[in-house]
């Protein structure tokens, strides 16, 4: 019963209409894994544009901003386990997408295929170090650390199916990359300012903050 | 400019030169009618190509983050590119380094060199098709396109040409028909490095992403090809007067190698500057 429940597809759940970009799943995750400065397994990218426009002599505005907080999205085809050359970068039983860091050379060439910026090299191991999806104490029956730190509840970690039977299949906005390139295990309820996949309307707001 | 990735710079230059020199030295063995002593030390000289492809090897290994560990870079050996691009990288090496140990055996050992020398070519040719597929990932719009293979093998044809013409002279095998190859090999290579930066300036604009325009990563790229070109122009325009004068002199051909090395080195940093994916990066 327990190994049925584990080889389920876990996959992120993200209110992106609750989101207030605060940070705090990234920065739990943060501490949880003790990451070093440079290196973000959960990141929070803030999606912002629109300008002013006349509307008959009168002057109105379209401006949006909206937050997307991505970690590893523990795709179905990841680009990430195709270019890597020593398998370290592998899908386990339960779906994960994991470094195994005592095969890993760190050449960063799963750094250079992901879309999403999830594996990310770590200058202290000599590695790469990805978000893992708290497995651990996914099977432990608890959520990850970032779901749990979530003030908003606009996090949530669950089966994939679950999941989208419950809030749907959308796994793309702006700025996010189209999800057939590695179809991801990510379930969006958008912002009602959302913008759609591949919109060239905005830019990112916090490039030095992801 | 992709300078933080200098060692996959140096690494795919160097390598890339060694490989098309490789192919040039290996077809005017076995082109060149006769065996003469000139042929003779071109097969010795030959350790030179396998002592760049090895500098090459050790520029990479200072790119990957534990190279104590690097053999387990074989493990998906049939899988991955970066797998197979090394493991054909290093038989390359092995097998040229086989026969150049061979014509220590001299003459005797010929029959036993020349298959060696086939070998060691398809397996460069191999090692070269991997190391560009390894680039064509479909989440990186700026690299998965024809101009990457287009743009690896403009190196090879061009460094090849410049690092063998320098071997040809050495070993007194150089002939005003040899001089007149190496300008015609180099001249093709020109051309089609010209068609392939043209097409590059001209696609980046259509390559964009939410977050990230292709033409917005190197922003100074039009003024480093014309920097490149000025290299390659004049190390082309010195083997071109090389064969039109049928006379040669070292210190231009070793400036023409410097000069391709230089060039391609920009280029290679500009394509690493390139890097950026359809999504977040």
């Amino acid at each position: 019963m327990m190994s049925e429940v584990m080889a389920k597809q876990s996959g992120f759940y993200f209110d992106s209409s609750r989101c207030t970009g605060c940070k705090t799943c990234m920065l739990a995750c943060k501490d949880f894994k003790d990451l070093p400065a440079e290196v973000n397994f959960r990141r929070v990218y803030e999606y912002a544009g629109g300008a002013w426009t006349e509307d008959e002599g009168a002057w109105r505005e379209d401006v949006f901003a909206y937050y997307t907080s991505i970690s590893c999205n523990h795709c179905a085809d990841p680009a990430c386990i195709k270019v890597c050359p020593t398998g370290a970068m592998h899908k386990r039983a339960d779906g994960f997408v994991v470094v195994d860091e005592t095969l890993c050379i760190g050449c960063k060439s799963c750094a250079m295929a992901c879309p999403y910026g999830a594996p990310q090299y770590s200058a202290v191991k000599g590695h790469m170090t990805k978000c893992d999806g708290c497995y651990e104490r996914v099977a432990a029956g608890l959520k990850p650390v970032c779901v749990g730190a979530c003030p908003l509840r606009a996090l949530d970690l669950g089966p994939v199916d679950v999941l989208r039977a419950e809030h749907g299949t959308l796994a793309e906005v702006a700025p996010l990359p189209p999800a057939r390139y590695t179809h991801p295990s990510l379930v969006i309820k958008p912002n009602p300012k959302a913008r759609p996949v591949g919109d060239r309307d905005g830019f990112l707001a916090n490039p030095k903050e992801v | 400019m992709g300078w933080n990735e200098w060692p996959l710079v140096l690494f795919t230059v160097l390598a890339q030169c060694a490989v098309g020199a490789y192919w040039l030295c290996v077809l005017v063995l076995f082109t060149t009618g006769g065996r003469s002593a000139a042929a003779a030390r071109l097969e010795r000289l030959m350790v030179a190509v396998l002592a760049v492809q090895g500098l090459a090897f050790l520029f990479s290994s200072i790119h990957v983050g534990s190279p104590l560990r690097g053999a387990n870079v074989l493990l998906r050996l049939g899988h991955a590119s970066l797998s197979n691009e090394v493991f054909f990288g290093a038989a390359f090496l092995a097998a040229g380094g086989l026969a150049w140990l061979l014509t220590w055996r001299g003459e005797s050992a010929l029959r036993l060199r020349k298959p060696l020398y086939i070998l060691a070519l398809a397996l460069s040719v191999a090692f070269l098709w991997n190391m560009i597929g390894f680039y064509l990932m479909p989440t990186v719009p700026t690299w998965d396109t024809p101009l990457t293979p287009l743009a690896f093998l403009v190196t090879a044809v061009l460094g090849g040409a410049m690092l063998a013409n320098l071997l040809f002279a050495a070993s007194g095998l150089a002939t005003p028909r040899l001089d007149r190859l190496v300008a015609g090999v180099a001249a093709c290579g020109l051309g089609a490095g010209v068609v392939a930066a043209v097409s590059l300036l001209a696609t980046l604009p259509g390559i964009s992403s939410s977050v990230q325009s292709a033409v917005l990563l190197s922003p100074d790229i039009g003024m480093w090809q014309a920097v490149r070109f000025v290299f390659l122009f004049v190390a082309v325009g010195l083997v071109l007067r090389q064969a039109a004068r049928t006379s040669r002199t070292m210190p231009a051909m070793a400036a023409a190698l410097v000069l391709v090395a230089c060039g391609e080195i920009i280029g290679r940093g500009l394509f690493y500057a390139l890097h950026m994916t359809v999504g977040l990066v």
